[in-house]
C-alpha cells in the first residue's frame, strides 16, 4: 500500500484503528485502519456490500463499531450526548437519499444548525446560508420546500446545509447513486471545488471520473476489508490485488 | 362484552365491601314491631332509618301477547294460601329481622292486577323458560359466587314457573337491568321479568303486569352509628350526600319531594353505594326497602 | 298516522317538562355540553401524555422506553369501564381524594383523568405511527447536524410526526367522544347515558325516540370531527 506524501505539518482529522464491525453474523468491517489528513480528499470505492457505507458512517458515529479505535481531530468518539453532539458539528455529513427536512424550507434547513447549535444569530445565519447556497447554485430556491426541487437541488442543498457548520471533515455517503445521470454533474462539481478550496473529504461513490479527478488517495474496499489504497493515478493504472484488478475490469467496460 | 367486565368489577367491588365491614357476629336487636310501619334493626354498620315514603309494587313483567298472566297471578295467590310465600320471605331475611308492611303485603293488596291484554302467543313449547331477574341485589335477586341464584324474585318465580308446569332445572336465568326490561319482554328475550319490577302506569304502556307479588317502599339506609337522619326530610341540606342507582325512582323522587338540597350521586350499581356509605364518603342511600335490608344484610356478612 | 304525531307530541311533552324551579328535568343539551367538555379537557390530558411517551418510547435510554412500553400496555388493556371504576370507587371512596367541595367536581375530574389517562396510550400509538411516518434519515440527518435528541424530537421528528399522525389522532378523539358516556359509571350524573337512564326509567314507553335523540346527537358532534380530520390529515401532510 502507498500513501500520498503527507505535507510537513498536517494534522491528522480522522484515524480508524483496527475497526471491526458484525452485523449479527456477518463481518461487516475488518481490521479497519485508515488515517486522513487535512485537506486530504479520501475516495472510497469497491462492490456493493464491501462495506464502504458503514465505513462511512462510523465516523461520526451513527454506526457504532464492536472494537477499535476511532479519532477525529485528535479526540476518541464520545458516546452517545451532548459531547458527541458537538463532534458531530464539526463533521459534516451528505446522504445518498438527501435527508433534507421535509417540514422546513430550504433556507430554514441551512440555517437550523448554525441557529441552534452554533448559537448563530438570525441574521448572520441567513446571510450566510444565502452565500452558501448562492455558491452551490439555488439561490432561487431558498424558500422552497424540498420537494419541489430536483434531486440534484436537493443535494447541492444538502451539501449547503452540512458547510454551514463549518465543518472540519466533510462525509459523503454516495450522494449521486440516488440521482438522475444529467444531474450528476452539477453536484459533483460542487464537490470538486469543495475539495479544491482545502476541504478534508471522505467520499463514498461509485463515480470513477471523480475520483480520478479529485481523489488524493484512493481506497479500494471488498468484503469489509480495505484491499487497497493508492494515488489515484497508481490505482487506476496498476492495481495491484486480483480483486481490484477484477473490479477494475468490470466497471471500466463503459 | 363491556357489561360483563363492568358486572365483574361491581362484584369485585361488592367483595371488597363484605371484606371491609369484616365477619361480625353481634346478636340482631330485637323484632321490630309489625304493623304500620316496617323497622329494620341495625346490623352493627348498617341500619334502614324511617317509615317508607312511597309505594312500590313489584309486578311480574310479561309481554304484551304473553299466555301465562291468569295463571301466574293464580300461582301468587296460591303461593300466599299455603304459606310457602312468607316462609320464603322469612327466610331470606333470616339474621336481618325485617318485617314486610303487613297492611301491605295483606293478601287481598296482592295479585290483583289485572290481566289486560289477550295472550295471543303460544305457550311455551321448548320445555324450558327463560326468566328475567337481577343478579347484583341480594337477597331479592343474586347471582352467587358459585353460579346459582337466589333472592325472594328467584323463590316466586320459581314457585310460578313450577305452577306451569316448568321444574327449577327448565329455567333459564338471565339478567333483566333495569333500562332493558321492557325492551326485553317486547323482544320476548325472557318470557317473564321478576326483577324487583314496579307497576307504573308509564310502564304498562309497553308490557302486562301480573302480580303484584310484594309491596315495597322507598326507604332510607344509613350507617349504624348515624343518628342525624330519620327521614327523607332530614336530609335537605346540601352538606349531606345521598347515594343511589342512575337514573332510577328513588333518586329522583327524593330530590324532586323531599330533599332538593342534598347532593345526589348516582352509581351504577348500589354495591357500590354501600361500599361509599361505610367508607364514610356519602351519608344515606335509598332504594325500595327490601333492596335495602339484602344490602344491609350483605353488609353486615 | 295521527297516532304517530300524537305519540311525538307526547315525547316531545315528556323531553320539555320542568321542575318546581322552573328547570329542565331532562337536561339533554345540557348533557351534551358535559360530554363535550368531557372530551376537551381529556382530550387534552390524552394529547399531551401521548406527546411524552411517545418522546419516551424513541428516545436512546433504555429505561424511559421501558417505562413508556409498560404505560402503553397497561392502559391498553384495561377496559375503560373499570379504570373508571377505580378512580370513583378505589381513588374517590377509599382513599378520599378530592377536589374542592363539591362531588360533581370531584367525579367530572377523576372522570377526565381515567379518560386521559386510557386514551393516552392510544394517542401515543397514534403519534408513534406518525413517528413512523418519518424516514429515518431525518433522524440521521438532524443528529449529524449536531442537535441533541431532544433537538433533533421536537425540530425535526415530532413536528413531522404530528402532521402524519393526524388521521389515527382523529380517529382517537371520535372514540374518546364515545367513550365520554363510560363517565357516568364513575358518578357523573349529569352526562347523557346518565340523563338517558333516567329517561328510560320514568319514560319506557319513548324508550325508542330516546334512543334515537342520543344517537343522533353524538352523530351531530363526530360526523363534523371525522371530516376536519380527514381533511386536515390531507393537507397538513408533509411532502416528500
Amino acid at each position: 500500500m502507498t500513501q500520498t506524501d503527507v505535507p510537513a505539518g498536517a494534522e491528522t482529522v480522522v484515524a480508524l484503528r483496527d475497526v471491526q464491525k458484525w452485523f449479527g453474523d456477518l463481518h461487516v468491517l475488518k481490521d479497519i485502519n485508515l488515517s486522513v489528513e487535512r485537506g486530504e480528499v479520501v475516495v472510497v470505492i469497491g462492490p456493493s456490500g464491501s462495506g464502504k457505507s458503514t465505513l462511512c458512517r462510523t465516523i461520526n458515529r451513527l454506526e457504532p463499531i464492536d472494537s477499535g479505535t476511532i479519532e477525529v481531530a485528535g479526540e476518541p468518539l464520545p458516546a452517545e450526548g451532548k459531547d458527541l453532539a458537538m463532534l458531530r458539528a464539526e463533521v459534516g455529513m451528505v446522504f445518498q437519499s438527501f435527508n433534507l427536512f421535509a417540514h422546513k424550507t430550504i433556507l430554514d434547513n441551512v440555517t437550523l444548525g448554525p441557529i441552534k447549535v452554533r448559537k448563530t444569530d438570525k441574521v448572520t445565519a441567513r446571510e450566510e446560508a444565502l452565500q452558501l447556497l448562492d455558491r452551490v447554485g439555488i439561490r432561487s430556491q431558498a424558500d422552497k420546500l424540498p420537494a419541489e426541487l430536483s434531486g440534484g437541488q436537493q443535494q447541492r442543498a444538502a451539501i449547503a446545509r452540512a458547510l454551514a457548520m463549518h465543518p472540519k471533515l466533510m462525509l459523503f455517503d454516495e450522494p449521486t447513486s440516488a440521482l438522475d445521470p444529467e444531474m450528476i454533474n452539477e453536484v459533483l462539481d460542487v464537490m470538486t471545488d469543495l475539495a479544491q478550496s482545502g476541504m478534508t473529504m471522505i467520499v463514498v461513490t461509485h463515480e470513477m471520473g471523480f475520483a480520478r479527478r479529485v481523489a488524493d488517495r484512493v481506497v479500494f474496499m471488498s468484503d469489509g476489508e480495505i484491499m487497497e489504497e493508492a494515488t489515484p493515478e497508481e490505482f487506476f493504472t496498476n492495481p495491484v490485488t486480483d480483486r481490484a484488478k477484477d473490479f477494475l475490469a468490470k466497471i471500466l467496460q463503459h | 362484552m363491556m357489561k360483563k367486565k363492568f358486572m365483574a368489577a361491581a362484584f369485585g367491588t361488592m367483595c371488597l365491601a363484605l371484606l371491609a365491614t369484616g365477619c361480625s357476629s353481634d346478636d340482631p336487636a330485637a323484632p321490630g314491631t309489625s304493623g304500620t310501619t316496617s323497622t329494620i334493626p341495625a346490623g352493627p354498620t348498617l341500619k334502614v332509618v324511617g317509615s317508607p315514603f312511597t309505594t312500590e309494587l313489584y309486578g311480574v313483567g310479561l309481554p304484551f301477547d304473553s299466555p301465562y298472566c291468569e295463571q301466574v297471578n293464580t300461582a301468587i295467590k296460591a303461593m300466599i294460601a299455603d304459606g310457602t310465600w312468607e316462609a320464603k320471605l322469612d327466610a331470606q331475611m333470616q339474621g336481618v329481622l325485617y318485617t314486610p308492611n303487613a297492611e301491605k303485603n295483606a293478601p287481598e293488596n296482592l295479585a290483583n292486577e289485572v290481566c289486560d291484554h289477550t295472550g295471543t302467543a303460544a305457550l311455551v313449547t321448548s320445555g324450558r323458560l327463560t326468566i328475567g331477574i337481577k343478579f347484583d341485589q341480594p337477597k331479592l335477586g343474586f347471582k352467587n359466587p358459585d353460579g346459582t341464584y337466589s333472592g325472594f324474585d328467584v323463590d316466586v318465580a320459581i314457585y310460578v314457573a313450577n305452577a306451569l308446569g316448568f321444574s327449577p332445572d327448565k329455567i333459564d336465568w338471565v339478567e333483566a337491568p333495569s333500562r332493558a326490561r321492557e325492551t326485553m319482554l317486547e323482544n320476548h328475550q325472557v318470557d317473564m321479568i321478576f326483577a324487583t319490577y314496579s307497576i307504573t302506569e308509564a310502564r304498562k304502556e309497553k308490557v302486562e303486569f301480573a302480580g303484584p307479588y310484594f309491596v315495597a317502599g322507598q326507604d332510607l339506609l344509613v350507617r349504624g352509628d348515624d343518628d342525624r337522619f330519620t327521614g327523607p326530610d332530614s336530609l335537605n341540606s346540601s352538606d349531606f350526600r345521598l347515594c343511589s342507582v342512575t337514573g332510577s325512582t328513588p333518586a329522583q323522587k327524593i330530590k324532586d319531594t323531599y330533599a332538593k338540597d342534598v347532593e345526589l350521586v348516582e352509581v351504577t350499581g348500589y354495591s357500590e353505594c354501600v361500599t361509599a356509605l361505610l367508607a364514610g364518603r356519602v351519608d344515606a342511600v335509598t332504594t325500595d326497602d327490601i333492596i335495602l335490608a339484602g344490602l344491609a344484610a350483605a353488609g353486615t356478612q | 298516522m295521527e297516532a304517530f304525531f300524537d305519540y311525538l307530541g307526547r315525547y316531545w311533552e315528556f323531553i320539555t317538562q320542568r321542575d318546581s324551579d322552573g328547570d329542565l328535568i331532562y337536561n339533554i343539551l345540557g348533557a351534551f355540553w358535559v360530554n363535550i367538555q368531557l372530551t376537551l379537557w381529556s382530550g387534552l390530558l390524552a394529547l399531551v401524555l401521548g406527546t411524552v411517551v411517545v418522546a419516551m418510547r424513541i428516545s436512546p435510554i433504555a429505561s424511559l422506553r421501558a417505562v413508556a412500553t409498560a404505560y402503553t400496555n397497561i392502559f391498553r388493556d384495561i377496559p375503560l369501564t373499570v379504570v373508571i371504576l377505580m378512580m370513583w370507587l378505589v381513588v374517590w371512596t377509599q382513599l378520599g381524594v378530592t377536589f374542592g367541595g363539591k362531588m360533581i367536581t370531584d367525579f367530572f375530574v377523576l372522570a377526565v383523568i381515567g379518560l386521559g389517562l386510557y386514551h393516552g396510550s392510544f394517542m401515543a400509538e397514534a403519534l408513534r405511527s406518525g413517528v413512523n411516518t418519518v424516514p429515518l434519515g431525518q433522524a440521521e440527518a438532524a443528529r449529524a447536524i449536531g442537535l441533541t435528541f431532544m433537538q433533533s424530537a421536537r425540530m425535526v421528528v415530532l413536528p413531522q410526526a404530528f402532521r402524519g399522525a393526524v388521521a389515527p389522532i382523529g380517529n382517537t378523539l371520535i372514540a374518546l367522544i364515545k367513550n365520554t358516556t363510560v363517565a357516568s359509571v364513575g358518578a357523573v350524573s349529569t352526562e347523557t347515558s346518565s340523563t338517558m337512564a333516567g329517561m328510560i326509567e320514568f319514560g319506557p314507553q319513548f324508550i325508542f325516540l330516546i334512543f334515537l335523540t342520543f344517537a343522533l346527537g353524538y352523530v351531530a358532534i363526530v360526523i363534523p370531527v371525522g371530516t376536519l380530520s380527514t381533511y386536515l390529515s390531507r393537507k397538513l401532510a408533509v411532502k416528500r
